[in-house]
């Protein structure tokens, strides 16, 4: 057997392990834990090291799968790889003594396989089907401990996939047919010289968005990702955030033609969602919402550097390797930070191990704000020569803008922390879900959290947060040293530098304390207003309800009457048979899906109209 | 006899000399009748299979027996007809054996496998049918035979469907016949060829080749259940599971579809039929019944009533394939012929499981069942995820190619008709997976009385589509998956 062929095999391994073990749990009597949650992703961790190129070629699976590691992939595994086999390991210990705990084992190994599949896919319809098994075994990880709030976080999640996966395979479709072959590679070029480019860019951005939580599709992340278990949150909110992202990278033809006015839309939608992510985030009683809206922040951020690519061509050998090197930074700080959460709160109030604890969610905290000599720094550097290259204005803004991003992620985290040190959080989170939801009396979002406070965290768990935290430390100076991504290896950094990355720091941690300091004086403690978490969804729903109310016919056009007996019949039976509290079926339920069916309505007849006229 | 002539004649006398030795049958000679049915199953397969090979290696099957005067009956194998006998074949072993455990302990089961094995018979002979004549006295002893299945129950309710169903099916074999019989007029015997035989009347009588053709359409499409022809199929679902099974995958609403293929390849001709533009309306009523029947099974509670809207909506991709004039949507449309079978025998055989087990009728009864059943729930499961279109599963194969088609074509807005109907899929499919795996049962289930979840045949009869759903999706590359077969019998519709 050749060396190609090795390396080629290995990177099917990659795929295949975590597939077949998960498929076995599904089938097996699930007396014993599944071992292979913790070593699942050994084999992708080793395609990421493999010398050569390792490209498979099997013609006969689907419509002709090719999965290859390309410099794209190597990065991008690298992260995948790495935060599944920290958050298997974690998952281990802290899924033990679940009753689900082979459900959680099948979906949490169906999952990997998909993202793990998707990174390493090199044709269309492969990297659809691995997005698909990701996006579909995913729902059985958010509603894992199945409580009201969870099953309702499913069920918008659902319904916005749907959306993502209807828009995708719509996008694919059209790109397909321009592309000489389905691989990978003469996408983005198809794309660039087709008739309906606009409607395949616009088709694929929003498809793709959803997944990456951009703005406005990001509704469902801030209920999805904090009420997985803990070790779910961390790879939904570390990984497969960045599935979308890298669908973006895959398909759209950043580098190939300059798009100016998509590229400015997704620049103001990124820094949009960089800011709101935070606002919102302060907003948030529960650690882990407030983690998942510093995602939404932190993809806003890489968004907009994308943006920036889709306009000036010219930056796209800059900006790619800038996005990547971000993406495995966040991927890895979010991550720890996830799983640093559910270890503190199973310490014990007070405790010395507590304070430990704490001690690595600050390290993790600063690396994600971007301290000097944390990984975060070193990513805003690339990020900052990729702003400069941004069209007209742009640079001048950026260039103040991105900083201040860093200064609000400070104060984010710091609140984060404050609210942790002080245990200030409310254990029955008052704006997280709506009215009624169910409280858990020993505070966490999932109910896991609540069995588990009283059992100190195990070995796995500490010792996969440890190696969480490691990656943290040392993954951005090693990987461009390992892979060479087209930027030169970060130095060890100059005094400049030091600075760019330090008054950030300082000035969100001083407005922090000052209005800390303002709120004390006031008696009010520090607080902001109660957004619930899913924000404009919640609006949403509170319009339609209010809507709802209003029974006059005059305001109804014709064919609405049918539609909406039709839509309330659906809802009756599918939707309803859920074996949830009445009060909270009452309050919320009867409107929820009323937004999305609305919402996909009016995105079926948007669609419908734009694939007429293209 | 030469094989050529022997192997056609062969594949139709398996079952009807099954359904002679079945109806003089008492009704506890079980076993008997069983052998004789599942051997006569086994045989056709085999003898499918051999013609299937034959014919990939360049055989020629055909056989040519004189009927009326200036009519002979024709029996040809092309590769459309091969698309069809391996699909049917294969099914009906699946579900005689399905038959035979579901109706362990009811009655008239002699009656019910004899007129079973002479809807396999006709079935075949649609299939097989070399011209227009041929295809219709097998298209209409399908009718008759089948009514015996759909009254089987002898219930009120039962009748009523089947008055409902004799109604609908022979009223549209009145049109087709009216349709051929002026099709003779004009240009005598129509013996199906590749690219049609129409042609050069074009100048001569368009008006009335367009007439025709309508008038074909219609008749043909009460079986393939085109809206507003397709009133008959939700109510005929008061059959027994194995009859819902095949009237919805393989035989009655197949033969529809499989007949308007035979109308637009092989007598006027997909281009000739595109230059008449008839295909354009055809597509508009194909994506009508694909929307529309969709939007009916969402507000459906009752399983089979919703799996029956579901049909009528999967089975217009066939017509929409059709009717965009393209080697991709054209490949897309045939393939889900068998995609579309195996995926809606794999549901309706579920559904029967779970009546059948636990008494499950309806959608809101299904929660938590996914626990009691697992198997069969992950068969339904994989069958519904292909029905959505989700890789890998088969369904996704054919909604590619024809998403494909449509774009090659120009047709962008076929596009969309395809993602809306998805997520209306996805919109009465996956409630009842996420009640079935997520939900809390409400009930005590009744306790498994084996080993298995069920009775064991019927688990397996069940899943065996399903993994054959799940091949054809994932294998879709191999030299001898379905879609390598619809290829063959695409490029016929197209010159060289």
């Amino acid at each position: 057997m050749t060396t190609i062929m090795m390396a080629g095999w290995v990177t099917g391994a990659a795929v295949l392990v975590p597939l077949v073990s998960g498929l076995m749990v599904f089938a097996g009597d699930g007396r014993r834990p599944a071992s292979a949650m913790a070593w699942g992703a050994v084999p992708a961790l080793a395609a990421v090291f493999w010398p050569g190129a390792a490209r498979l070629e099997l013609p006969w699976v689907l419509l002709g799968t090719v999965l290859q590691v390309d410099t794209v992939a190597r990065a991008m595994l690298f992260l995948t790889a790495t935060l599944w086999m920290v958050a298997g390991i974690y998952a281990r210990g802290y899924i033990a003594n679940d009753p689900r705990r082979r459900t959680f084992e099948g979906f949490f190994l169906l999952c990997m396989a998909g993202n793990v599949g998707l990174v390493v896919a090199a044709d269309v319809v492969s990297f659809y089907c691995f997005f698909a098994l990701m996006t579909f075994t995913a729902y059985g990880l958010v509603v894992h401990v199945r409580t009201c709030e969870a099953l309702r976080a499913g069920r918008i999640y659902v319904i916005l996939a749907v959306a993502g996966e209807a828009m995708l395979v719509a996008g694919l479709v059209l790109a397909a047919r321009e592309a000489p072959s389905f691989a990978l590679s003469v996408i983005p070029g198809a794309i660039a010289g087709s008739e309906s480019r606009n409607l395949i860019i616009g088709l694929l951005l929003a498809g793709f968005g959803i997944k990456a939580g951009a703005l406005p599709l990001h509704v469902w992340l801030p209920l999805a990702h904090p009420v997985a278990p803990t070790p779910a949150s961390a790879v939904l909110s570390g990984c497969m955030i960045k599935a979308g992202l890298l669908g973006w990278i895959r398909f759209l033809p950043a580098g190939e033609i300059a798009l100016a006015g998509w590229g400015t839309l997704v620049i103001m939608l990124g820094l949009a969602a960089a800011f709101m992510g935070v606002f919102l985030g302060l907003t948030q009683p529960a650690p882990k919402t407030v983690l998942a809206y510093s995602s939404i922040s932190q993809m806003g951020v890489i968004n907009t550097i994308f943006g920036v690519a889709l306009a000036v061509p010219a930056a796209w050998p800059v900006a790619l390797p800038a996005i990547l090197l971000f993406a495995v930074h966040h991927g890895f700080a979010k991550g720890a930070l996830f799983l640093g959460v559910g270890v503190v709160e199973m310490m014990p109030k007070g405790s010395v191990a507590r304070r430990r604890a704490l001690g690595g969610m600050v390290f993790a905290a600063i690396a994600l704000a971007g301290a000097p000599l944390t990984s975060g720094s070193v990513a805003k550097r690339y990020l900052k020569d990729a702003a400069a290259l941004a069209p007209g204005t742009w640079p001048g803004w950026l260039d103040v803008l991105i900083p201040l991003t860093s200064v609000a992620t400070t104060a984010l985290m710091a609140v984060l922390l404050m609210r942790l040190v002080m245990h200030e959080h409310d254990p029955a989170p008052a704006g997280h879900g709506l009215p009624g939801a169910i409280r858990f009396p020993h505070g966490g979002q999932d109910g896991d959290v609540a069995r588990h406070t009283r059992a100190r965290p195990g070995s796995w768990m500490i010792g996969a947060w440890l190696a969480s935290l490691a990656a943290v430390a040392v993954a951005l100076w090693t990987l461009p040293r390992v892979h060479p991504l087209g930027v030169d290896p970060p130095r060890f950094p100059y005094p400049a530098l030091m600075w760019d990355a330090s008054w950030p720091i300082i000035a969100g941690l001083t407005l922090v304390i000052a209005v800390t300091w303002l709120g004390r004086r006031g008696r009010h403690g520090l607080s902001f207003p109660e957004i619930a978490a899913g924000d404009v969804l919640v609006l949403g729903e509170k319009l339609v309800t209010g809507a709802q109310r209003v029974r006059e016919p005059l305001l109804r056009p014709p064919l609405v009457q049918p539609m909406l007996v039709l839509a309330e019949r659906w809802y009756a039976l599918n939707v309803r048979s859920d074996p949830e509290d009445h009060l909270v079926r009452a309050e919320i339920s009867i409107t929820q899906w009323e937004v999305g069916a609305a919402l996909l309505m009016l995105m079926a007849v948007l669609l419908a109209v734009v694939l007429a006229y293209a | 006899m030469t094989r050529e002539a022997a192997l056609p004649l062969a594949v139709i006398a398996t079952s009807l000399v099954a359904a002679l030795l079945t109806f003089p049958l008492s009704e506890h000679q079980g076993r008997l009748r069983a052998a004789i049915n599942l051997s006569a199953a086994v045989l056709k397969v085999g003898l499918v299979a051999l013609m299937v090979v034959a014919t990939m290696a360049g055989a020629q099957f055909e056989v040519r027996l004189g009927f009326l005067p200036g009519l002979d009956l024709v029996l040809r194998a092309d590769f459309l007809a091969l698309l069809f006998v391996s699909l049917s074949a294969i099914l009906w072993l699946v579900t005689t054996a399905y038959a035979i455990a579901y109706l362990r302990d009811s009655p008239h089961r002699s009656r019910f496998f004899g007129f079973f094995s002479l809807c396999v018979t006709a079935t075949m002979g649609i299939a097989l049918a070399g011209n227009l004549v041929t295809f219709f006295v097998f298209y209409e002893m399908l009718t008759v035979v089948t009514y015996p299945l759909v009254v089987h129950r002898g219930t009120g309710e039962s009748l009523r469907a089947g008055r409902v169903y004799l109604l609908y099916t022979l009223g549209g074999g009145v049109i087709l016949l009216l349709g051929i019989a002026w099709l003779h007029g004009l240009v005598g015997a129509v013996d199906f060829a590749s690219r049609g035989t129409l042609e050069p009347l074009a100048e001569t009588h368009r008006t009335s080749l367009i007439a025709v053709f309508t008038l074909l359409v219609a008749g043909l499409g009460v079986k393939a259940a085109l809206v507003p022809l397709h009133g008959w199929l939700p109510e005929a679902m008061v059959a027994p599971a194995p009859v819902s099974a095949l009237l919805h995958a393989v035989a009655v609403v197949k033969a529809g579809a499989f007949g308007l293929v035979r109308v637009v390849h092989d007598v006027y001709g997909l281009h000739f039929a595109d230059s008449l533009g008839v295909l354009l309306p055809l597509a508009v009523l194909a994506s009508v019944t694909i929307i529309y029947g969709s939007l009916r099974a969402l507000a459906q509670d009752e399983l089979k009533r919703r799996l029956a809207y579901s049909t009528i909506s999967q089975l217009s991709y066939i017509m929409l394939g059709l009717a965009i004039v393209g080697p991709l949507s054209t490949t897309g449309g045939l393939v889900h012929l068998i995609h579309q079978g195996i995926m809606k025998i794999t549901l309706f055989l579920c559904a029967g499981v779970l009546s059948e087990t636990l008494g499950i009728h309806r959608v809101s009864e299904m929660n938590g069942v996914g626990r009691r059943m697992p198997v069969t729930m992950a068969a339904f499961t994989l069958a519904a995820f292909g029905m959505i279109g989700i890789p890998p599963m088969a369904g996704f194969v054919s909604k590619w190619y024809l998403g494909l088609g449509a774009a090659q074509s120009g047709h962008n807005w076929v596009i969309a008709v395809l993602a809306v109907s998805s997520v209306l899929n996805a919109m009465y499919f996956l409630p009842m997976i996420r009640a079935a795996w997520f939900a809390e049962a409400g009930v005590e289930w009744k306790p498994r009385v084996t080993r298995m979840e069920a009775d064991s045949v019927l688990v397996i009869a069940a899943v065996t589509p399903a993994v054959l759903a799940l091949l054809a999706g994932v294998l879709a590359g191999m030299p001898w998956s379905p879609l390598a077969l619809a290829r063959l019998a695409a490029e016929g519709a197209y010159p060289q």
